[in-house]
This record gives C-alpha cells, structure tokens and sequence, in this order.
C-alpha cells in the first residue's frame, strides 16, 4: 500500500568559517581599454564564484560584464584565499574584490578629475563614464581614464583588496560570536512510503533559502536545485561504510566484500529519482554583505532530510534516526511496528 | 610480447568456425558492456582470443511468424524497449528493457549478450523465463533450440560450449487474453541492477473472471532466475481474487535461495519477492481486463 506523507524542516548555518581567521584576497586592474583582470584565490568549484565576483566587479566599476576576467584559485599566481568552504566565497570574496575596485576606482577619479579639470570628489561612476556630478558636461569614459592614467599620468588603475570576516572566537564559556553571519533554509516535501517494500519516493519538494541579495537568481536557483537532489540521495540512498560495520555483518551470509567499493553501487539519484521541485528565493538585505549578499550554497542541502524524515513519520509512524532511509531500513521498522 | 587476438565475424557460420579455430580462450564480443568493463577491471590472459559479431547482420533484427517473435542475439536493449511487436506480444520483455540500465547502456547492450553472462540479475532474463522463451544455438555441430533455463545453469554459467553462440530468442506469441509483466526494485529508478526482479504471463479464460493460465519468474534471488512453481500452480484455474493472489505470492519466498550482497539483504529479498510477484500478477490481470480482448 502507498501512504502519503509531509513533512518540513529549517536550519541556520554559518557563513564564513567560526572562530578562525579566513581572510579573502585580490588584485584587481583596469587596463588601457577598459577591460579588467581579477586576480584572486577565491576557488570557484563549480558554484559559479567566478561569474558573481565578475559581476561585482564590473557593478563597481560599471564597465560591462564581458570585460571582466577572473583568475582564481592558482597558489602558485593568485593572492591569498581561505578556501570554498562554509558558504564564505561571494561573501568574503566579493568584499575583497569590492575593496580593490575602490582603490582602482580612487586612481581613475585622480586621472579623470586632471582631465576634466575638476576635483575627484565631484566625480561619480555612471554607466561606464566619470561624470561631475555638479556640472554634467565634464564627462569621460571610464575605459579613457584607465588610458590617461596609465599613460599620461603614469599610475596604474590597479587596487589590492582583502577582507577578514568578523567573529569572535567563542572562549571556554561559551561566550563569543563565532561566524560574521548566519544564513537561513527550509524545505517542505511531500513523500509516498510503499509500505509493502519501503520504498520512499519524494513526489514535490519545496526548498527556500535566504540568501541575502540573490546576485545571480538563475545561479541560487541551482544551488537551490542541485541542492534538493543532493539531500534527497543522501535522505535516501546514498550510504558509505568502512568494511565490515554495516548491519549485514551480523548476517550469517555476510560477504566480506560488502560496501560500496564502486561508484555504481554509491546510488546517486538520476534524473528518474528527481521529484518535482519548486525553489524559492527570499532576498534580505545583509548590511555587510557585498551588494547584501550573504551566501546560497551548501544549506540548500541541509533541511531535506530531515523534513524527509518528518514526512516518513507523518506517513507511516516511524522515525529513522539513521540515514539514508534506505527501503529496507523503512521496511524493518514498519514490521517492528506491526509486531 | 603477446597481445590479445580481436577477430570480426562476418556470418555467424564464420563466427563459428573463428570461436572453434580459438579452442578454450574464445570469447564472443557483442555489446561489450559486460565483457569490456570486465576487462577493464581484472587482468586479462593475453592469450584471449575476441571474436567480434557485431557486424553480423542477420542477427541484429526481431521478426515475427505466425506464431513467434523471433529476435536476432544482437537485438539491443534499446530496440526491445521500442519494438512495437515486442511492446504487442512481449510485454514483460518490453517493460524489462526499458528499466534496464540507462540509455547508453541500453543502446550497446544485447539481449543474447544479457543471457550468455547469465546474471542472476539479468533483467531480461527474467522477462523471457515468464515468457517462455527458446534459444537457438548454433557451433560447429549444429544449431539446436533449447528453453532458457537449459542454457543458464548458474550464476553467469551457461552450458554454452566454447564454440556455440546464440543466434535468435524464440518467444512464443501470448494468446489473446493474455498479458505479461515486469516489475523490479533496485537502489534508484535507473541505472541500478535489481535487487529482485519478477515477471509473468497471465492468461485469464474467456469470461476473464479467472486465471487459465500463468508463468512466474524471480531473478535476481537465486544463483539463476527461478519460476515460482507453487505461485503457478495455486493460482491455475481459480478465480481472480487480489486477496488470494496476494497470499499465494508469498509461496515466492520458498523457491528463491537470496544471499545478502551490496545491493539487498537475504532478508530484504525474501520480504520483496512476494510483492514483486504479487504486482507484476496483478498488472498482467489488469492489463488484459483493461485491453478486454477476449479469447
């Protein structure tokens, strides 16, 4: 018999590492055309870091997206970075890379105030020109300023960021603020529970996560995704053990070669496990995130499972307390019920 | 240095004569999707010799007679899970197909190559034990037909001699008033390999009000796919009735010999066989009501 389910779940997690110093760093320069090179550690995984500190980048200095390079994470050439870990990257990496635009942007005001014969402070950045913001025909192209600093005035547009994330290492009483800030998930889900083979399905899955700004929509939307499917697998199936501590040891045709030794054994979910999902994005504004970002990359796999969990429960009556609930885990605790 | 031989057949008469010519270290070399992730992972004795019949046209086509399907041995997965005369006469065969593996996969794979690695787990094994499916050989001596279950003797076992391959898979055209089923349970609804398996062939009589006839296979929970006799036989001649299917499904469990591998426990597989059964059973019973055709 198939029986429905729906459970919920929500969860905090940290952005930035706790109670450690994890500074960001980077080099930023416009050069002679316009065009732009980021140089930092930050390390893009594949979570699309590289994409959102250029669009940082060419938001501060207003110059096209496409006119930005980035290159991250080579020890041997770029500067510094902590690591892509505890959803820190678009945070600390954007204040730094934000941090050296405001020195490039401090070099090109200098070359473009000698030119347009005024003074920096009644400069503003508009659309890719400098522009007197008393007096709207003094006006240059950002790319022309970069040009006639480098070349007439012999200073490079060239700024040095870096950002520590505040915390205050928690002591022994438990006093302390131990991450700059704090991010927040939920996930609600509707699952069936075939009670004759244990087999869990998720049908829909909603997941929503604060992320602060969403500087790239399109990119949380597939955190927020990519997040689901990766929670669901290890809600479900996706288990890995050291040789011989499964429950199948205790079994008398134990296979000493039992575990998951090949990546086709480790059941990932495919497009076929995939429910229907629907993300939400909740934008708040964190006042000392870049452009109000905060973060969107691991929590979006946090609050799956156990609303999973809470879901199986509200279906059937039980409670795994050991993950994955695999179907033959659910299948056992059905009949411990019935007996 | 030795290296492996690799030989391509161009007829099956040439396979043959290539399969004899290689004595002891043949191997016959369809889809590769078993054998070449074989190689890949364990040493290979160079002395191997391959002998490739993937070029051999008159054994990549189904057809059918009056009577039967007749499906060439490199017949792909992907062509058994599209074929509408399969999909028409061959129902468990089709869904089996069709659950196996993924699409890249499906495309290499073969069905003479499914059985000549004779899994337990073979999905589509399964699918033709219910449907009572034959096999021609053919080697040096001759071409002969036997059923499926002469040909698998244990977990990837055959009685094929070194210089035999199988040619054809002979399926019986169902009845009218008859439907088959398959049903499989793994770790995710692709790309998985069964856990368990089941597959029949249900045929009602012509009131449809009970069963004529049936065929129950169980793989993936024994050294070779198993029919469940005991199901078969409680079920013939008695009237449809999902309580009574659904009791004497369990007789399943006492026919299959599971072990606990990576993919299910012992316990799991006799607790699941019975369900498996009893769906499968189920959908044949349905299908046939639904499509009303009458004997």
């Amino acid at each position: 018999m198939k029986k429905q389910g729906r459970g919920i779940a929500g969860c905090m997690y940290s952005l930035t590492v706790m109670n450690a110093p994890n500074p960001c760093s980077a080099y930023v320069q416009m050069r002679e055309d316009g065009s732009v090179n980021v140089q930092t550690g930050a390390c893009d995984i594949g979570q699309g870091s590289n994409t959102v500190l250029a669009m940082m980048v060419a938001e501060s200095l207003t110059v096209p997206f496409e006119k930005v390079s980035v290159y991250s994470a080579d020890t041997s050439a770029t500067p510094y970075d902590f690591g892509t870990l505890s959803s820190r990257v678009t945070y600390t990496g954007g204040r730094a890379v934000l941090a050296a635009c405001e020195q490039v942007k401090g070099v090109l005001l200098e070359a473009a105030a000698k030119q347009l014969k005024t003074r920096p402070d009644r400069l503003s950045f508009k659309a890719g020109m400098i522009v007197d913001k008393y007096d709207a025909q003094k006006q240059l192209p950002v790319a022309a300023a970069a040009a006639i600093s480098q070349f007439v005035h012999r200073k490079l547009p060239m700024g040095m960021g870096e950002f520590y994330p505040f915390n205050v290492p928690v002591d022994a009483q438990g006093h302390g603020e131990p991450a700059d800030s704090y991010y927040y998930h939920a996930t609600a889900v509707d699952v069936e529970v075939d009670t004759d083979t244990g087999v869990v399905e998720v049908k829909k899955l909603y997941t929503a996560v604060d992320c602060g700004k969403a500087l790239n929509p399109m990119i949380v939307e597939g955190q927020l995704e990519g997040g689901a499917m990766q929670a669901v697998g290890w809600a479900l199936r996706e288990d890995m053990y050291p040789y011989g501590t499964g429950a199948e040891a205790e079994s008398p045709d134990f296979n000493p070669n039992f575990r998951p030794i090949n990546i086709s054994d480790y059941a990932i979910a495919t497009t076929l496990d995939t429910p229907e999902i629907h993300g939400a994005i909740v934008e708040t504004h964190e006042g000392e995130g870049p452009f109000g970002a905060k973060a969107a990359g691991e929590i979006c796999a946090n609050s799956a499972a156990p609303a999973i969990v809470n879901a199986i429960h509200d279906a059937v009556g039980i409670w795994i307390s050991d993950l994955p609930a695999t179907p033959e885990k659910v299948l056992k605790l059905l009949r411990d019920q019935q007996s | 240095m030795q290296y492996i031989t690799y030989l391509k057949a161009n007829t099956v008469e040439d396979a043959v004569g290539k399969l004899h010519g290689a004595g002891d270290n043949a191997v016959i070399l369809a889809g590769g999707t078993d054998l070449l992730v074989g190689f890949n992972s364990h040493s290979v004795d160079p002395s191997t010799t391959i002998v490739y019949i993937g070029e051999i046209e008159t054994i990549k086509a189904i057809k059918e007679t009056e009577a039967e399907l007749l499906v060439g041995s490199m017949v792909t997965t992907t062509q058994l899970a599209e074929s509408p005369v399969i999909g028409r006469y061959a129902g468990a065969l089709q869904q089996a197909a069709q659950e196996s593996a993924g699409p890249q996969v499906r495309n290499r794979a073969t069905i003479g190559g499914n059985i000549a690695t004779a899994s337990p787990a073979g999905d589509l094994i399964t699918a033709l034990y219910a449907l009572d499916a034959s096999v021609t050989v053919v080697g040096t001596s001759g071409s002969v037909r036997m059923k499926i279950g002469e040909i698998i003797t244990g977990v990837k076992r055959t009685s094929l001699s070194k210089d035999q391959m199988i040619t054809e898979i002979i399926i019986p055209k169902k009845s009218p008033g008859s439907e088959s089923a398959f049903e499989k349970i793994g770790k995710r609804k692709a790309m998985t390999i069964s856990a368990a398996s089941a597959a029949c062939q249900v045929t009602l009589s012509k009131d449809q009000k009970s069963i004529a006839e049936i065929k129950v296979a169980v793989g993936a929970a024994a050294p070779t796919v198993v029919f469940a006799h005991g199901v078969e036989d409680a079920l013939r001649g008695r009237a449809i009735d999902d309580q009574l299917v659904k009791d004497v499904s369990k007789l399943a469990a006492e026919v299959i010999n599971p072990i606990t591998d990576q993919r299910a426990t012992k316990w799991y597989r006799q607790e699941v066989v019975p369900v498996l059964v009893y769906n499968t059973i189920m959908k044949a019973i349905s299908q046939v009501q639904k499509a009303g055709g009458v004997a």
